[in-house]
């Protein structure tokens, strides 16, 4: 009796110490995967929204994402040194938004290295990655749509940042399809900035009220530079001109609430950010993937603007977390 | 070790409650350590995640800096045509781009062997000695991954000190080549006390950061700066979190029996409390096994008595249980042995009665024998031979009856002894009956118990029989066959009433002289035995009266003897 005992009581104990041992773990965690985004700049809301959507999707997606840029969007040398760096550092996937569309021979290198490449924001014809980012092309035909709405018939200009980057190139290219098209809107003149700046926007404002005094209408193919038309307009105390920008960014939305914008064709870029992680982690999973992702780019009016602007700032909200 | 049953269930109960306590106060131990190990180790995975992303975004402005001063082309042109008088200048473009963060800025141009530096002190042209340029080829060679910073200690100082460095080649702009090579050092200092002080900082833990090659980089420790990482027991928890951009590994070290120490002592205390609460547990079930075992105790006791020679104790009956139910068959068994004894002892008893009413038969007879005996010489002596004659069967039957040679004779004795008798009686009554014999001659060697026939003819000689007519006749039979024998005796006296045979058949007296015998023959057959042995009259008024005795056959006087 004793001795049965005993060996019970030890067969129990065993039994107890293996269930118990069984719940001690290592988990050693999965190595994540890096997602290296060289941008443009981050001296604007658009990029550092973007940001905010690549941020948060590595976050929701488990995965490291390292983000470099620029100290301007000119600065061509520099991104591209930063692009050989990244190429050298292998990551897993590189998502690039080139300065310059023309001048990305680095990413020769990465494509040999075969790590996978991406677009985003803008494009390159160079070589042919997917891209995420607005329609680019479509921007310039909402914006011309918009335009044609509203004033019907008459003189616009075109306010376009550097001719290196191809999205304000397919941004003027839509814009000029749709107006040869569609409208019997007349555009008599075309301005290109040096920078994207809100200054040079400034300056190119100028030029267009000397050279074409009866302008009605002018397309900005970025947000910094409609707010610089606005600012020169005001400058100027002229109204009555419709000015028609491209991104999503606050400012620009509260002077579409003010009525000092016509209106804004919707870039966001957190859901730019967003997407393009979402994008990339879908394609290194090995699901197909369109060569081009896009997001949406609503018209953003007077009317509808109150909607996006809460939207807008809930999604910055979330992003700061 | 002898234990009753009442220690063994005690045993057992506690030794199994025990065993319960312990296995229960280990597993949630072990639960409890592990989700506070997970707990802990997710709460210093978020802090690391925010040292790790405040080192990446320093080593980032070090990167930008080198990456911007290396695509500055003022720097490139002063640089391209480097002399003295462009010295000042350079330095102080390099000194713009230095910030709080960024230690010092380096221009180290390969063709003159010449070193600018822009530090937090002083800016200076440096040349180089013969150790600064080992240093200089080794960290400005092409690196692994250039987003990563190199670990080193800069040799080109005087105060040697640990720092985290960008290199960026300024290519020649008229032809192949470097012209100058961009050095953007971070003091290990600033990042320790920026990144890890304050936010690793657990008691009871250490924090340090980690090159991606496996050397402490930026700890509390300076002497350990630089060395390889020393190998960790496995009482300490290790939370690692990597700096993505840089490839650093920012990491705490906590010792495991400070996190759960807490949760050894609850243990401890579980294990102690359960220790208590069984031993408090001994006195209710102390009480309740005492209930659950009077029972049990209480049979064996009455086991014990039983055991000792005393039937009439009995198991008291708690319960309708299992030990109810052995308790009521242990007083069963005990009744019917009980009964058994009693049966056993009466019969002895009366047996032993028996034997002495034949003793005292024989102490009588035998001294009126031997006073008979010298009546008789008289009688001889004065030629009164009828009355000698009378003595002499007297004397016989007396000495018959007073053989000490068991209580079994032969039939031919039995005979013998009641002629005797008869001779006497029929002196006594002046030959007024007359007697016959028929016995077959093969019962004559049978033994039967003495004295059986003889009552039987006295009954009916007194009572059988009219002695006041002179025609009365008995006859005794003996007869046999193969197993039974049967000895008959009949008179043609004047018979029984019904009622008169029924009293003798049961045994009552009918007068005060008859009975006795009849009686005493029928215990006796009963006795020898059993149901084999009768005793039967056969009567009705004016047929006289006929006793037949049957019993089995026996030729051993042994054989049923008691």
């Amino acid at each position: 009796m004793k001795r049965f005992g005993i060996k019970r009581i030890a067969l129990l104990l065993a039994m107890s110490f293996l269930l118990t041992g069984c719940g001690k773990q290592t988990e050693a965690e999965q190595e994540k995967r890096t997602i290296c985004v060289v941008l443009k700049a981050m001296d604007s809301v658009h990029w550092m929204s973007v940001e905010d959507g690549l941020k948060q999707a590595a976050n929701d997606y488990n995965v490291s994402v390292n983000i470099l840029w620029p100290s301007n969007e000119n600065d061509v040398d520099a991104q591209n040194t930063i692009l050989a760096d990244v190429v050298a550092s292998k990551p897993d996937a590189i998502a690039v938004s080139p300065c310059d569309s023309e001048r990305i021979d680095i990413m020769g290198q990465a494509q040999q290295a075969d790590i996978p490449c991406f677009y985003i924001d803008t494009k390159s014809e160079q070589y042919d990655f997917p891209y995420i980012g607005a329609d680019n092309y479509s921007i310039g035909r909402i914006a011309a749509m918009a335009l044609k709405h509203h004033l019907g018939r008459g003189k616009v200009a075109v306010i376009m940042g550097n001719t290196r980057q191809s999205t304000h190139a397919e941004r003027l290219q839509g814009f000029q399809d749709y107006m040869e098209r569609y409208t019997d809107l007349e555009l008599c003149q075309i301005e290109v900035a040096q920078t994207s700046s809100y200054l040079e926007s400034m300056k190119c404002m100028e030029t267009i009220l000397q050279q074409n005094p009866d302008v009605q209408g002018v397309f900005c193919t970025s947000a910094l530079m409609v707010l610089g038309a606005m600012q020169q307009l005001e400058n100027a105390d002229m109204d009555g001109i419709k000015l028609v920008g491209v991104d999503m960014q606050s400012d620009a939305m509260s002077s579409v609430e003010d009525g000092k914008i016509l209106a804004l064709v919707g870039q966001n870029g957190y859901e730019i950010g967003y997407q393009t992680i979402r994008t990339i982690v879908q394609s290194l999973d090995g699901e197909e993937i369109e060569q081009n992702t896009y997001v949406d780019t609503p018209l953003i009016t007077q009317d509808n603007v109150a909607e996006y602007l809460e939207k807008y700032l809930t999604e910055r909200g979330e992003g700061n977390d | 070790m002898k234990l009753s049953l009442q220690e063994k269930i005690i045993g057992s109960i506690l030794l199994v409650s025990m065993v319960v306590s312990v296995v229960l106060s280990v597993v949630f131990y072990n639960s409890s350590v592990e989700v506070i190990e997970n707990h802990y180790v997710s709460s210093v995975t978020d802090n690391l995640t925010v040292c790790a992303g405040m080192f990446d975004d320093n080593m980032k402005d070090a990167y930008y800096v080198a990456v911007n001063v290396a695509s500055d082309e003022a720097v490139q042109q002063l640089a391209q045509d480097y002399d003295e008088n462009s010295e000042t200048e350079l330095l102080e473009i390099l000194n713009n781009y230095r910030d709080s963060e960024i230690d010092s800025v380096y221009c180290y141009l390969p063709q003159k062997q010449l070193l600018l530096k822009a530090t937090k002190s002083e800016m200076v042209a440096q040349p180089c000695s013969e150790e600064d340029l080992a240093w200089l080829e080794q960290i400005t060679a092409e690196q692994q991954n250039p987003l990563s910073p190199q670990y080193h200690t800069d040799e080109t100082e005087l105060l040697k000190k640990q720092s985290f460095t960008y290199t960026k080649p300024i290519p020649n702009t008229e032809g192949s080549g470097i012209t100058a090579d961009i050095i953007v050092n971070v003091d290990e200092r600033d990042i320790f006390f920026g990144c890890l002080q304050g936010y690793g900082d657990f008691s009871s833990s250490s924090s340090y950061i980690e090159t991606p090659d496996g050397r402490i980089a930026s700890s509390t420790n300076l002497k350990q700066l630089g060395q390889a990482i020393p190998e960790m027991d496995d009482n300490v928890l290790i939370t690692s979190v990597t700096a993505p951009l840089s490839g650093y590994q920012v990491t705490t070290v906590a010792d495991r029996s400070v996190i759960t120490g807490d949760i050894a002592t609850t243990r401890n205390k579980i294990f102690l409390l359960a220790l208590g609460f069984n031993l408090l547990a001994i006195i209710p079930i102390l009480m309740i096994v005492r209930r659950m075992m009077r029972p049990v105790n209480n049979l064996t006791e009455t086991m014990i008595q039983v055991g000792q020679g005393d039937l009439s104790v009995r198991a008291e009956i708690y319960s309708e249980d299992e030990i109810g139910k052995l308790s009521e068959g242990f007083n069963n068994m005990i009744q019917q042995v009980e009964d058994l004894i009693d049966a056993l002892v009466t019969e002895k008893l009366l047996k032993k009665e028996a034997e002495i009413e034949a003793l005292r038969y024989q102490i009588t007879p035998h001294f009126m024998y031997n006073t008979l005996n010298s009546i008789k010489y008289a009688a001889i002596l004065q030629n009164a031979s009828e009355i000698a004659e009378q003595l002499e069967a007297f004397i016989e039957l007396l000495q018959m009856s007073a053989s000490d040679r068991g209580s079994f004779i032969t039939v031919r004795q039995e005979i013998h002894m009641v002629q005797n008798y008869v001779k006497l009686q029929m002196f006594r009554y002046a030959n007024s009956f007359t007697v016959s014999f028929d016995v077959m001659p093969e019962t004559e060697g049978c033994y039967i118990p003495s004295l059986l026939l003889q009552p039987l003819v006295e009954n009916a000689i007194l009572h059988g029989i009219d002695l006041k007519r002179s025609d009365g006749h008995i006859v005794v039979r003996v007869c046999m066959d193969k197993h039974e024998l049967a000895m008959k005796v009949e008179d043609n006296g004047h018979g029984m009433t019904q009622e008169e045979l029924g009293l003798l058949m049961s045994g009552e007296r009918r007068s005060k002289f008859s009975g006795i015998g009849v009686r005493n023959v029928r215990e006796r057959l009963r006795l020898y035995y059993g149901e084999k042995g009768n005793l039967v009259f056969y009567s009705s008024p004016k047929q006289g009266t006929s006793a037949v005795i049957t019993l089995p056959v026996s030729r051993d006087a042994e054989e049923y003897t008691i």
